[in-house]
């Protein structure tokens, strides 16, 4: 009996996990062989982050966001100047994505008239919002060249001067759109998803569509949108779903797009791992677990350790009482790279009744902790707790509170997962708590402070339970929120010894971070990027650029250390001021 | 999963149509979300999202009458009137199995029993009569919300929020509250008669707790104290008071009663002192969500309040 269920419940979700393969018509025809050549080597990512560009997510695999490049550095930062700002880039619409945006303006980037827009998709057009292109996610810089993405949109940039040289553009069938967080490179292959669930692959020279395979099923209400990560011959591919659909990791050929494997965060039929943290085998697989912001790896082990979104209903009952964990949600997973298997895994927030979506970057640090050598894995979440762990085995190794007005959870137990207090889940008559800490901005580390920083948001508010069914609500709905109380935004530095915060450095706010060997912590506050002293959080330098979307980035091109920003639907490119002895001959000599 | 209203994703709005279909979803005088009657009129629904579910073409609106008819003979029992599910079956709306299902095709095996190891048992339908109960699922289907909200109104009529103890609420008014407010008319920031401006209770927990009657939803405090009054004191001594339009670590930028602008810089040798009128109430809120009985003295004092007419 049970044997037999064991079967069929397994058969039931091979139509599950193959639906949206089935669902849509097949991907253009992939290219006969693999033989991609030159390029980005993948081997090449597996350098620390310095002067090889900005070839993954993260910058490297370690995710710390700290670059070995110096040239700009404590004694200089105040010569640091504009070298370019991009025009302003220009989301498609329309059938052919050059209809008029909403600012009525399109075209004549690069001055030279003229860059290329390649169009791909299913829909018609119509459902492409075009305007400003929204950014938040990170650019790639590989060989010279920018490549950045945003919803249904990439470009290709002159990492020179900010010329574009080729427009990628989407035909979205609809779908949630929110912010694109960025490309992968293989050899000459680039890769990013698209909202209504695509994966692409694009020849990196011309932004010509290479092929095109779906990254997750449009119809069952999914939508892509995180950054694509090559691992080896691996290509890594996440996807989100509100609607109390299972989350999946996936990994595919990064040649052909075919998968290769497949990991859903919950348990997906009887005998699964976690089964026992769910009320019911329905519930477990309809309770989420996004897979949105990408994580880190470690080539040693070969473990992908990446952060799990919110269970389904978000905020609501169906999921048991507040004991039942509602595994593998908000955890932080180590999988397998080249067989897809869990190794280990850690619960950051159990019985989520939050939305504390726990999918933040985590970080990978080789340090001493209590005066052993510890290969780790820290993360700062959205609950408003920071977490090291041991990343080869997951031994917990320290949480701390880091949001100042967090009362969320009572405490925590013997193995740092915070305690949901249920009480402050959404009441009808209302229950103050805090609100978001972090969020996918991403954070850093310095190896020469040994302190990790992120933005801390502080915040309390009053939740009401609008949707009393005794069954939940679905999805992220309902509640509402009132009397919402702002008690300040800061960029933290957390000493992960002791989890402790060692310095707040006030902000309106902050779209991530990034620290160099220069001994300096990028990021923005407000509408300024700003340079801190990462010792003490001493501003050291500010421009006002715009509302940032993402962590500031760095790299270097022709003997110059280039920090890159990106406000609004524009880049911002900074280099040293130069003497005036270095620069061009006043009079051109050759023309 | 993600928070679209949260500033950190941009302008994070679904595109173009499927925004106007939202919006428009959410005008009130939506029919009752059902709890025992879906779709009470089984006519065409309004759409809410812009996934395939909510954008196909929907069966006329007589095959989705008789569809009803038809789940409500055979499939209510378990799945329930609403389709969201009871302990004898699940919640078919969030079905991956309907939302990729296009004319009944995956719903016919299902029925036919290939879940009946899951407590799903075989029924004896025609095809036809299941691709019919497809087309009316598919119609409650397509009026599932953004991120994933059930179809219908999205609140529960009659939610009780005044559950507090007044008696209670009014000794912790005198304990919390009267430093600052007396309950008499004419008192110091009196808020006598408080309880007749709210016809419900979470918009005047919300008014009283934010410290602000003018609004029963919004955010304080956010956006840097844009309005607050602001005095700067100039190196010379001279000062200069109005509204504070910006203050961050580089500049400062107020105006003066007359309408002027000033901006300086920071690096200037400026006092900048802003009064922040929200501060009692911040302080307040900050004590009531550290308490552990805080959610209660909250909720007696709304209780109170509300007998203030
Ligand atoms: C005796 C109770 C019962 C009745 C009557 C019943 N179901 Fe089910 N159904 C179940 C159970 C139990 C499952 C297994 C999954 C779960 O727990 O919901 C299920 C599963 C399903 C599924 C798959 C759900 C998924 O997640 O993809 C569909 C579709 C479905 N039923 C449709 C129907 C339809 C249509 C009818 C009427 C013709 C019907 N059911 C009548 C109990 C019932
Ligand atoms: C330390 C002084 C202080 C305390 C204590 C205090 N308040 Fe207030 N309250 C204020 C101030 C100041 C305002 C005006 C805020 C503004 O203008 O933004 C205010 C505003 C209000 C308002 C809105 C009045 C209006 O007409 O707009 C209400 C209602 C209110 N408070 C109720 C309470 C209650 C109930 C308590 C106790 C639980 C309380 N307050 C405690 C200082 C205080």
């Amino acid at each position: 009996m049970k044997r037999l269920s064991t079967v069929l419940s397994a058969a039931l979700f091979v139509l599950l996990a193959s639906s949206f393969a089935l669902a849509q018509s097949a991907p253009a025809e992939a290219p006969a062989s693999a033989g991609a050549q030159g390029g980005l080597e993948p081997t090449s990512l597996l350098k620390p982050l310095g002067d090889n560009g900005w070839p993954t997510y993260c910058g490297d695999y370690t995710c710390k966001r700290y670059s070995s490049l110096d040239l700009v550095n404590q004694s200089n930062v105040n010569n640091l100047s504009l070298a370019w700002v991009s025009e302003g880039l220009e989301s498609g619409s329309g059938p052919t994505g050059t209809g008029a945006p909403a600012g009525g303006r399109r075209g004549g980037f690069g001055g030279g008239g003229g860059t290329p827009t390649i169009v791909g998709g299913f829909g018609t057009g119509e459902l492409n919002s075009g305007g400003p292109a929204r950014f938040a996610g990170s650019v790639l810089e590989v060989n010279g060249t920018l490549y950045l993405s945003a919803p249904d949109n990439a470009w290709a940039v002159d990492a020179h001067d900010g010329t574009v040289l080729w427009h990628f553009y989407w035909k979205t069938r609809g779908g949630t759109h929110t912010g694109n967080r960025g490309m992968a490179m293989w050899h000459n292959n680039l890769y990013f998803e698209v909202a209504d669930d695509n994966l692409i692959c694009l020849d990196a020279a011309t932004g010509k569509e290479k092929w095109s395979v779906p990254s997750a099923s449009f119809a069952g209400q999914y939508f892509s949108d995180s950054a694509p990560l090559v691992f080896g011959d691996h290509l890594i591919v996440g996807a989100g779903n509100d609607e109390n659909a299972p989350g999946f990791l996936q990994s595919v050929d990064p040649a052909t797009g075919k998968r290769q494997w497949i990991l859903y965060s919950t348990p997906m039929k009887q005998g699964d791992p976690g089964l026992n943290t769910w009320p019911s085998l329905y519930a477990a697989q309809h309770g989420a677990g996004s897979t949105w912001v990408a994580g880190a790896y470690d080539p040693e082990t070969h473990l992908y350790v990446y952060g799990t979104g919110n269970p389904t209903p978000a905020y609501t009952t169906g999921r048991g009482p507040g004991t039942m964990d509602n595994l593998f949600t908000d955890s932080l997973i180590a999988v397998n790279v080249d067989t897809g298997k869990m190794a280990w895994y850690y619960q950051t927030s159990p019985h989520d009744m939050h939305d504390w979506d726990s999918t933040e970057t985590p970080i990978f640090v080789d340090g001493n902790f209590n005066g052993q050598p510890r290969k780790m894995v820290l993360q700062a979440l959205r609950n408003g707790y920071f977490f090291v762990l041991d990343r080869t085995t997951g031994k917990h190794l320290v949480t701390s509170k880091f949001g100042k007005v967090v009362n969320f959870a009572n405490g925590v137990n013997a193995n740092g997962n915070p305690i949901p207090n249920m009480e402050k889940a959404a009441t009808i008559p209302g229950s103050i708590v805090n609100g978001d800490v972090t969020n996918y901005p991403p954070p850093s580390y310095s190896p020469i402070s040994k302190l990790f920083y992120v933005e801390e948001n502080n915040s309390l508010r009053i939740l009401y339970l609008t949707d009393a069914d005794p069954r939940g609500s679905m999805g992220l709905g309902g509640t509402s929120g009132g009397a919402n109380f702002s008690f300040g935004s800061n960029i933290d530095a957390i000493d992960y010894n002791t989890g402790k915060v060692v310095w707040r450095h006030p902000v309106e706010r902050n779209a991530g971070l990034l620290s160099t060997a220069g001994n300096l912590l990028f990021g923005g506050d407000g509408d300024y990027l700003v340079a801190l002293n990462p010792e003490t959080g001493k501003t050291l330098w500010h421009s006002k650029i715009g509302a940032e979307g993402n962590a500031p980035e760095t790299y270097m091109l022709d003997g110059k250390q280039y920090v890159l920003a990106v406000a609004g639907n524009q880049l911002f490119a900074f280099v040293l001021n130069q003497p005036s002895s270095v620069g061009a001959p006043a009079v051109a000599s050759n023309r | 999963m993600l928070r679209l209203t949260k500033w950190t994703f941009g302008v994070a709005l679904t595109v173009g149509l499927g925004l106007a279909v939202q919006l428009g979803a959410q005008a009130p005088g939506r029919a009752g979300r059902g709890r025992g009657a879906a779709g009470a009129a089984p006519a065409r629904p309004a759409r809410r999202g812009n996934y395939e579910q909510n954008m196909r073409p929907l069966a006329a609106p007589e095959v989705i009458a008789h569809g009803k008819e038809l789940y409500d003979a055979n499939c209510a029992s378990c799945h329930a009137a609403d389709m969201l599910g009871s302990d004898k079956g699940g919640n078919l709306v969030a079905s991956q199995n309907l939302l990729n299902d296009q004319n009944g095709e995956l719903i016919e095996p299902i029925v036919a029993g290939s879940q009946a190891s899951f407590g799903m048992p075989a029924q004896t339908l025609s095809k036809d009569d299941v691709d019919t109960i497809a087309a009316y699922m598919h119609s409650v289907a397509a009026q599932v919300g953004s991120q994933g909200r059930p179809p219908g109104p999205q609140e529960t009529p009659g939610l009780k929020v005044i559950v507090g103890d007044a008696v209670a609420g009014k000794a912790d008014f005198d304990t919390n509250c009267s430093s600052c407010h007396s309950a008499e008319a004419g008192g110091q920031r009196s808020v006598a008669g408080i309880g007749a401006k709210y016809e419900d209770g979470r918009s005047l927990q919300n008014a009283w707790v934010s410290g602000t009657t003018g609004f029963s939803f919004g955010g304080r405090g956010g956006g840097g104290g844009t309005g607050n009054p602001v005095t700067v004191t100039m190196a010379n001594g001279d000062t200069l008071s109005g509204k504070l339009v910006t203050e961050n670590e580089f500049v400062v930028v107020l105006t003066t009663p007359d309408d002027v602008r000033h901006s300086f810089d920071r690096d200037a040798n400026l006092t900048v002192k802003v009064t922040d009128p929200d501060a009692a109430h911040k302080d307040l809120v900050l004590k009531l969500s550290q308490e552990p009985n805080g959610d209660t003295v909250m909720h007696n004092v709304t209780a109170y309040l509300a007998t203030l007419k």
